[in-house]
């Protein structure tokens, strides 16, 4: 696992989803963003052996707190996601980008309902419209992951390769 | 040689990373909410790359005839609105000083704090970060002014040194005491105003017997060391029988201000050194 690409990717990650630069791509009257932190997490997920891909995700949900108001709903639902997804990466590893899509929307939707049930527990409130924006994000964000993921994969010097590689070794 | 022995399993680092984001989700948001401040406070200059582009785009949008006299005709309306809350606040002051029921006009005790936007919250809230905290006597509760200072556009939520966060009017957990008047008239209804959570704001629990009409203003009520005169918030935009309790009605409240279009904030603080010198 290179940890210092790993930190780049996340950082810039982290900035683009906090800050106004996503902006440019917002669409519609809800001014919807994409999410990148999801495709970071399934990515991760997927490429990395057991122990780096629970950190991985565990530290994405960190981040993904970071951008938004409440602290901690994400780190729990990326952290099982993430673990979830490693597990079955058997069954889900997806080279085709319609995959990739399939997945990235089905993790966005099921990790932001889980944590806005756990930002209620909070003491937030639901806005109006949330799980027509949630579907509208989700579908945004699944769209453009084959996108960031050939990018992940490219700047991260072929997880997949180095995975096939370390499996022999390790396991 | 002995540090190399120590092995963690899978499920044991799982398991710690699990309890710490647990405990983290349990810590009171007070103390939790500090990190995520901190961040916006530590990469704000990059934060807010983009910022300026987008306003540019609209900025553009805005040459054509159509949208520049819409602009035009907003802040005039809001203009007006302003001087009629304050005349009606000046002839409340007028009656109270012919009645001998008040001593001098009251200082002063507001100051304004300008500040930038640095970034919104997420796609499912009605937030602003803003560039501006703290250090410069920026606490939760204060009341946030759009750029020209016409109109209330949401509280301080939360604040750090040099970051703030502002909740709109239009988040849901954004409530608003204020007064529904119609010009022309001695129609003044106080009321709450609640955010939708969408581009809009809803007033409930006002029974149908009371005249409101579709067009009827919105100011913020004025509240001691915070605002101190009435100021335009919205106007109504949709007035109808409440479904579940169909003796009040439901209205809805279209804001003064176009909140995607925010590029700066003006805060309102109290000025300490006139409540210094009225003490």
């Amino acid at each position: 696992m290179r940890w210092i690409s790993f930190a780049i990717i996340l950082l810039i990650a982290t900035v683009l989803e906090a800050g106004n630069l996503l902006n440019v791509f917002a669409v519609g009257g809800w001014t919807i963003r994409p999410g990148i932190l999801i495709t970071l997490l399934v990515f991760y997920s997927f490429s990395c052996r057991g122990r780096d891909a629970i950190i991985c995700s565990f530290i994405i949900g960190f981040a993904a707190d970071l951008t938004g108001t409440v602290m901690g709903p994400h780190i729990i639902c990326f952290g099982l996601l993430g673990l979830l997804l490693n597990q079955s990466n058997q069954i889900l590893y997806a080279r085709r980008a319609i995959y990739k899509v399939m997945i990235v929307f089905a993790v966005y939707l099921i990790a932001e309902t889980f944590s806005h049930w756990l930002g209620l527990l909070k003491g937030l409130d639901t806005q109006g419209s949330f799980y027509s924006i949630l579907l509208f994000t989700a579908v945004y964000s699944a769209l453009i992951s084959p996108v960031i993921w050939s990018i992940l994969s490219s700047v991260s010097g072929g997880f997949a390769a180095m995975k096939s590689k370390s499996d022999r070794t390790y396991r | 040689m002995a540090g190399r022995n120590i092995h963690f399993s899978n499920a044991s680092i799982f398991s710690s990373f699990l309890i710490a984001g647990v405990v983290l989700f349990f810590l009171p948001k007070p103390l939790t909410s500090k990190t995520s401040l901190f961040f916006h406070d530590f990469f704000q200059p990059v934060l807010q790359i983009g910022r300026d582009n987008q306003m540019d785009t609209g900025r553009l949008e805005a040459n054509s005839e159509d949208v520049v006299s819409g602009i035009k005709y907003r802040q005039l309306w809001k203009d007006y609105k302003n001087l009629y809350a304050q005349r009606m606040a000046l002839h409340e002051e007028y009656e109270r000083l012919a009645n001998i029921r008040s001593g001098l006009p009251q200082l002063s005790k507001e100051a304004l704090v300008m500040a930038r936007i640095t970034g919104t919250s997420s796609n499912y809230r009605r937030e602003l970060m803003i560039n501006k905290g703290t250090n410069a006597s920026v606490h939760p509760g204060q009341f946030v002014l759009s750029e020209q200072q016409d109109a209330i556009v949401g509280v301080i939520s939360e604040s750090f040194d040099s970051v703030a966060r502002v909740r709109l009017i239009t988040d849901t957990m954004q409530t608003l005491e204020i007064h529904i008047r119609r010009d022309g008239t001695d129609t003044d209804i106080r009321a709450m105003m609640i955010g939708n959570g969408t581009n809009t704001c809803g007033i409930s629990m006002i029974d149908r017997q009371r005249d409101i009409r579709q067009g009827d203003t919105v100011y913020a009520a004025a509240v001691p060391e915070k605002l101190n005169i009435p100021l335009v918030v919205g106007e109504i935009t949709n007035v109808r029988p409440d479904d579940q309790h169909p003796l009040l009605w439901k209205i809805t409240v279209q804001p003064a201000e176009d909140m995607s279009r925010l590029n700066n904030v003006a805060i309102i603080v109290a000025n300490e050194k006139l409540l210094k010198r009225k003490d």
